[in-house]
C-alpha cells in the first residue's frame, strides 16, 4: 500500500535522486555506445555549455528565438481569448470555427512549416507557428471555461442589474482562472517545440534553429544535446514566469 | 407603490404541473409570507417574479423593475470578500462604511474582508441577506432566507431582516411556521399543484 502523505522534503529529495539515477544511466548508456557521435555524456554536454555560454552569438541565437517565438504566444492568448468570447456570445461563430480549430489541430506541425516556408519568409516563420499551434488551445479553453460559467450566478447578475464590465471581472475572470493557467502551462511548451521545428526547417540565420541544424550536420552531438537542454531550461524558467505573474494578477482581482 | 396581483399562474416542467391557477395579491408596503411543502413550486413562483422563468399562462400586475433577492441557494461571488460582494450589487450610491456597518450588524466582525469561500455556510447566508436587503428595490424575494442559520444567529438575523423591510413590498418563502410568526406578515398557504 501506498504511505498517504508525504512531506515536500521527502517528495523533492526522491526526485533529486531520480534525476541523479537518470543522470548515471545516460553516461554510462553514452560510454557503452562509445559516445561523441551517437550520444553525448553528461559531462561533454556541461562542458559544451561552458563554452557555449561565453560566446556573443550563444545568447544572441536565444534572444533571436525567444523574441518571436514568445510574440506568436502573446499574439496567439490574445486573439485566442477574443475569438473564444466571441463563439460563447454568437454560436454560428463556434460552430463556423469548429472546422478550423480541428484542422490545425490535427495536422502534423511539419506540414505547416512545409507549407508557410512557401508564402513567409524563414525569418519570422516561428512568429506563425507558434500562434498557429497556441491558438486552437487557448481558444478550446477559455471557451469551455466560459460555457461552463454558473447559471445561477448569471441569473443573480440578471437580477441585480449587474454591467457587462462587473459580470466579466467577477464572474466570468475567476470562473477562467483553472482553465487559463492549464492552457497558458500546456500551450507555452507547444509554443517552443513547435517555434524551434520551424526554425530548424526554415534555418533563419542566428537562430536556436539554425545551430540545432548545424548540430545535426556535422553530426556535433555534444552540440545538439548542450542546445537542446538550452531550450528547455529557457521554456520552463518562462513557462514559470508566465504562470506566477497569472497567479499575481488573480491575487489583485481577489482584493478588488 | 401598488400591490402585486398574481392571477391564474400556471407552470408545468414537461409532464410536471408545477403551478395551476395560483392566484395572490401581494401587499404593497408590506411583508407576505409563503408556505407550503417542498417541491410544491415555491421556487418555481419566484424565478417567474424574478422574470427568471416564463409561466405558461396567467398575469401578473403591478410588478416592479427594480427586485433584489436572496436565493435559495447563496449565489455569491466565492473569490471576493463580502463587502465586495454587496457593494458590486448594490451599487456605487452606498458607502463602504455602511456596508461595513451593516455586515458587522449581522455578526460577520472580522470576516467581512474574508474571501466568502472561507466562510461557513451560515455566514455566507447572512452576506447574501445584506446584499439582497441593502441594495435599493421596489420588492424584496427571500427563498428561505434563514436556512443554515442557528437558533441564536436566527434571533438577531430576523430582527436585523425586519428592520431593513420595514415599510417595503417583500416576498418571504418558508417551510415554518415559527419563522412567519417571528417575522409578522400575512400568510399565503401555498396548496401542491400536482395533488
Ligand atoms: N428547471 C426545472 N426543470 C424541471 N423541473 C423542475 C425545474 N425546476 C423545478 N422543477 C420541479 O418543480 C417542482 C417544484 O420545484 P420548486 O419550485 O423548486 O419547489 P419548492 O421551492 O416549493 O420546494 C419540483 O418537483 C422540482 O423538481
Ligand atoms: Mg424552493
Amino acid at each position: 500500500m501506498r504511505k498517504k502523505s508525504r512531506s515536500r522534503k521527502q517528495v523533492i529529495a526522491e526526485r533529486i535522486c531520480a534525476v541523479a539515477f537518470a543522470l548515471v544511466l545516460w553516461q554510462v548508456v553514452a560510454m557503452l555506445l562509445n559516445e561523441t557521435l551517437l550520444m553525448a555524456t553528461p559531462i561533454r554536454v556541461v562542458k559544451e555549455l561552458c563554452t557555449l555560454i561565453f560566446e556573443a552569438v550563444f545568447w544572441g541565437a536565444i534572444w533571436f528565438s525567444f523574441k518571436r517565438i514568445v510574440l506568436g504566444f502573446f499574439i496567439a492568448l490574445s486573439v485566442g481569448a477574443l475569438l473564444a468570447v466571441c463563439a460563447a456570445r454568437f454560436h454560428i461563430l463556434e460552430t463556423l470555427l469548429w472546422p478550423f480549430i480541428s484542422i490545425i489541430k490535427a495536422t502534423p506541425v511539419a506540414s505547416f512549416i512545409i507549407l508557410c516556408l512557401v508564402w513567409l519568409n524563414s525569418k519570422n516563420l516561428s512568429v506563425f507557428i507558434s500562434f498557429l499551434m497556441v491558438v486552437p488551445i487557448i481558444y478550446t479553453n477559455v471557451l469551455q471555461g466560459i460555457l461552463s460559467t454558473d447559471t445561477k450566478l448569471l441569473e443573480m447578475a440578471y437580477v441585480f442589474k449587474m454591467s457587462w464590465g462587473k459580470q466579466f471581472v467577477y464572474i466570468y475572470l475567476p470562473q477562467l482562472k483553472s482553465y487559463l493557467i492549464s492552457a497558458c502551462s500546456v500551450s507555452l511548451g507547444i509554443a517552443w517545440k513547435s517555434g524551434v521545428a520551424a526554425e530548424v526547417i526554415g534555418v533563419p540565420g542566428g537562430s536556436i534553429g539554425e545551430r540545432l541544424y548545424q548540430a545535426k550536420l556535422y553530426l556535433n552531438s555534444p552540440e545538439l544535446f548542450a542546445w537542446t537542454a538550452v531550450i528547455i531550461v529557457v521554456s520552463v524558467i518562462f513557462e514559470k514566469l508566465i504562470l506566477q505573474l497569472l497567479k499575481r494578477l488573480y491575487k489583485r482581482l481577489e482584493a478588488l | 407603490m401598488n400591490d402585486i396581483i398574481v392571477s391564474g399562474l400556471s407552470k408545468n416542467f414537461d409532464d410536471l404541473v408545477v403551478l395551476r391557477d395560483f392566484n395572490a395579491v401581494f401587499k404593497a408596503g408590506e411583508l407576505s409570507c409563503i408556505m407550503g411543502v417542498s417541491g410544491g413550486g415555491k421556487t418555481t413562483l419566484l424565478n417567474i417574479l424574478l422574470g427568471l422563468l416564463h409561466q405558461d399562462s396567467g398575469e401578473i400586475h403591478g410588478l416592479p423593475e427594480k427586485i433584489s433577492c436572496v436565493f435559495q441557494e447563496d449565489r455569491l461571488c466565492e473569490d471576493f470578500s463580502a463587502v465586495t460582494n454587496v457593494r458590486i450589487a448594490c451599487g456605487m450610491d452606498i458607502g463602504k462604511t455602511e456596508i461595513e456597518a451593516q455586515l458587522k450588524n449581522v455578526g460577520l466582525g472580522d470576516s467581512i474582508y474574508r474571501p466568502v469561500r472561507e466562510l461557513s455556510g451560515g455566514m455566507k447566508r447572512r452576506v447574501a441577506i445584506v446584499r439582497a436587503l441593502m441594495t435599493p428595490s421596489d420588492l424584496i424575494i427571500m427563498d428561505e432566507p434563514f436556512k443554515g442559520l442557528d437558533d441564536s444567529t436566527k434571533q438577531n438575523v430576523v430582527q436585523f431582516v425586519k428592520k431593513q423591510i420595514a415599510g417595503r413590498t417583500a416576498i418571504m418563502v418558508t417551510h415554518d411556521e415559527e419563522e412567519v410568526e417571528l417575522m409578522g406578515g400575512s400568510l399565503i398557504k401555498m396548496v401542491a399543484a400536482n395533488k
